[in-house]
């Protein structure tokens, strides 16, 4: 069962209560905390209530339990199905994992079940020994805070990493760091070398980039309005509706994928025009300039 | 009926979570025909699991949606939802009472025993909860089917015993990339909450609404692995409609490029495989098994070559044919398309000109791809016309709403 009450967060709250009762330090401020931390905005309001007044025996008025052990929940089947899934993806060659204790579990599901129909086809080559290899540096340099220094397209490059980015999309794995003070993203695939450096000081702080925006009215024909909410649903945006069939989007965009925001804007053809800024819709106008200097048959 | 946090069924939440989610700039007239109040409630339950993430904000009396990148977004707020299942008082601290009786997979006790232990435990309290037995029982068996405590016979009495533990600490990249990235990444949500992590991962094009569908999709995976006919019943938000159908699902087609996904289900009714859209399905409940499973899933993969997106049209095959134009230092385009293209075969009819060819179940679902490669189509062949003729108008009305000239 995938929704069950073992997996709620009222209960995660209540064995993190045991625990603390268990060692003589639960007080009600801590009490309150552990709501605050694990469980939604009002979970206070029924969960100290809910102990004080023992609906749920497990403390007593001065905080002690009859309980004796520390509360650990066993992992359900699900949990064990579903890591066995992941044992079958491709990508589960980058984390180096032992699955010899799940070998009498049938998989949650398998590759067979499921397709993502439009990924691209030149993914990351997650078979190389020597991709492994780079993605495995990278990912302890991360988790180490360690500087490194990476041979990149004929360049070396001494930077510090601080996130792996995937894209479901690109099949691909990028490198996020901070080279020369500046925000850098490298491809994993095309890192020919990484050494790890030293650890670098604690309180470094990701240089931020100014995001470009640009606004566009969605007429809400052939579905237009959902097609455009689900498609652009992954982005940074601002979106009211003007009239009964007009709607006014605004996407913020790194400036790395500009060409991807224009191709993707192009997608959905009249039933959406960009209207600010006239930097934006230059780039989308020169395209329709020659488009029609094709003399499309 | 008044706000709650937990709720029985997700069920409840799905279509509202949806209709937010996509269409979060619509009021509350709009947006659905159910009572104010369930809105009220369902906007509010919403909001406090993406308060960091999404707001409906008023700005000169209009409703404003806002949605931050989710490229910055470690792990998927609307996983959170799935932490509100209700519950009994009684389920509460019978849970926390068994598991620490059977606090170690080396203490193997009967009913009776653990009765005895329960009873010990209450005697601790002024006013103490009843439990009878067959709660105690079914509580237990209930856990036995989750996989938290295991039974065998000993002496003709079921003796229980927590599973063996499990150290997941080895999985922890696996586990902060996996919950995130696949269609089903709850329960690697599950897990991960059992250990102090940290997220290095990121997500490009990560679109966090396949968390709603969750449910929905780990029964299909089910019914697929049991090879099980389903009956499963679709609503329709925009239309209202509501339909019942028994069908044997073969595979779930997702976008990553929309965050929407699509079951492809062989359809006893209808004798062929059909598409049906995941957020639309509300219920599925389990048949028997299908003997010929093995046999609808070949049908489909041999389909697969003709399927763009999520159509299949037994016996319908339409001709797919455009032509671009790549200048000699434009090489990245003809990357693009070997790439991008999901079936077909692309050609070089001379120096500047590459021509895509496939054959598809529906050349519609090409129109978007084909859009893409505005400012340098040079000629479209679509077997189906009136396709060929709505793509041509549709450039034609863009360079209407750009106002490009024939001067330009």
């Amino acid at each position: 069962m995938l929704f069950h009450e073992i997996y709620g967060c009222y209960y995660r709250c209540v064995g993190e209560m045991i625990n603390l009762a268990l060692e003589n330090q639960l007080t009600h401020e801590k009490m309150l905390d552990i709501i605050h931390q694990y469980a939604f905005e009002e979970s206070h309001l029924h969960i100290i209530p809910s102990l004080q007044q023992q609906k749920w025996q497990i403390f007593d008025q001065s905080l002690q339990t009859p309980l004796q052990h520390q509360y650990h929940l066993p992992l359900t089947n699900l949990e064990k199905q579903w890591l066995k899934a992941i044992s079958l993806d491709p990508k589960i060659k980058l984390f180096a994992i032992d699955f010899s204790d799940l070998e009498d579990i049938q998989p949650l599901f398998t590759q067979d079940d499921y397709t993502i129909y439009d990924q691209y086809a030149d993914g990351d080559p997650y078979d190389d020994e020597h991709y492994q290899d780079i993605f495995q540096h990278a990912l302890k340099a991360i988790r180490e805070k360690r500087q490194i220094k990476i041979h990149y397209l004929k360049k070396d490059i001494t930077c510090i990493p601080y996130h792996i980015e995937y894209s479901l999309k690109d099949d691909k794995f990028r490198l996020l760091t901070i080279t020369n003070h500046h925000q850098r993203t490298y491809n994993i695939s095309k890192i020919w070398t990484l050494e790890l450096l030293d650890v670098y000081p604690q309180d470094i702080s990701i240089p931020q980039r100014k995001p470009r925006y640009f606004v566009m009215h969605v007429y809400d024909e052939r579905n237009a309005l959902e097609r455009v909410m689900t498609h652009f649903a992954d982005m940074q945006k601002k979106a009211e509706q003007i009239s009964q069939n007009l709607y006014k989007v605004k996407i913020f965009y790194e400036v790395e994928d500009e060409t991807e925001m224009i191709i993707r804007v192009l997608s959905f053809g009249p039933m959406v025009k960009v209207i600010e800024p006239d930097y934006f819709i230059s780039l989308i106008k020169e395209r329709l300039i020659m488009q029609k200097k094709c003399h499309l048959r | 009926m008044a706000y709650q946090e937990l709720i029985k069924h997700f069920e409840r939440v799905r279509e509202y979570m949806h209709e937010f989610y996509i269409y979060g700039l619509r009021s509350r007239n709009l947006i659905h025909k159910k009572s104010h109040r369930s809105y009220d409630n369902e906007k509010r339950r919403l909001e406090s699991y993406l308060k960091d993430y999404m707001s409906f904000q008023y700005i000169d009396s209009k409703l404003v949606f806002l949605s931050i990148d989710n490229r910055h977004v470690p792990h998927n707020p609307l996983y959170k939802a799935f932490e509100s299942k209700s519950f009994t008082d009684k389920s509460l601290t019978l849970h926390f009472f068994i598991l620490d009786i059977l606090y170690h997979s080396s203490v193997q006790l009967s009913l009776k025993e653990i009765i005895e232990e329960i009873d010990h435990y209450l005697s601790y309290f002024h006013n103490p909860i009843y439990f009878d037995e067959s709660t105690i029982r079914k509580k237990l068996n209930e856990y036995v089917q989750l996989g938290l405590i295991q039974t065998e016979k000993k002496n003709n009495q079921n003796i229980y015993q927590r599973t063996k533990d499990f150290d997941i600490k080895p999985y922890e990249d696996a586990l902060l990339f996996f919950s995130e990235a696949h269609i089903l990444g709850i329960p690697g949500h599950y897990l991960l909450k059992r250990i102090n992590h940290q997220h290095y991962f990121r997500f490009k094009h990560h679109y966090i609404s396949y968390a709603i569908d969750s449910e929905i999709i780990y029964l299909l995976f089910i019914a697929m692995n049991q090879k099980r006919y389903i009956i499963f019943h679709t609503h329709n938000p925009k239309t209202h409609k509501e339909n019942s159908f028994y069908a044997v699902p073969l595979k779930i087609y997702m976008s990553s490029q929309t965050g929407r996904s699509h079951l492809l289900a062989y359809t006893s009714h209808f004798r062929t495989i059909k598409t049906y859209r995941i957020d639309y399905i509300k219920k599925i409940s389990m048949q028997e098994v299908c003997p010929t499973f093995d046999t609808y899933r070949e049908k489909l993969f041999e389909a697969q070559s003709h399927i763009w997106s999520i159509q299949y049209i037994p016996y319908h095959l339409e001709h797919v044919e455009f032509v671009v134009q790549i200048l000699s230092y434009e090489h990245y385009i003809y990357q693009r398309l070997i790439r991008e293209k999901r079936i077909g075969t692309i050609t070089k009819i001379d120096e500047y000109h590459y021509c895509f060819q496939a054959d598809v179940y529906d050349s519609n679902e090409l129109m978007p791809w084909i859009r893409t490669f505005i400012c340098r189509i040079t000629e479209l062949h679509f077997s189906n016309r009136s396709v060929e003729n709505r793509l041509k108008e549709d450039i034609e009305r863009m360079y209407k709403l750009y106002e490009i000239g024939d001067d330009d």
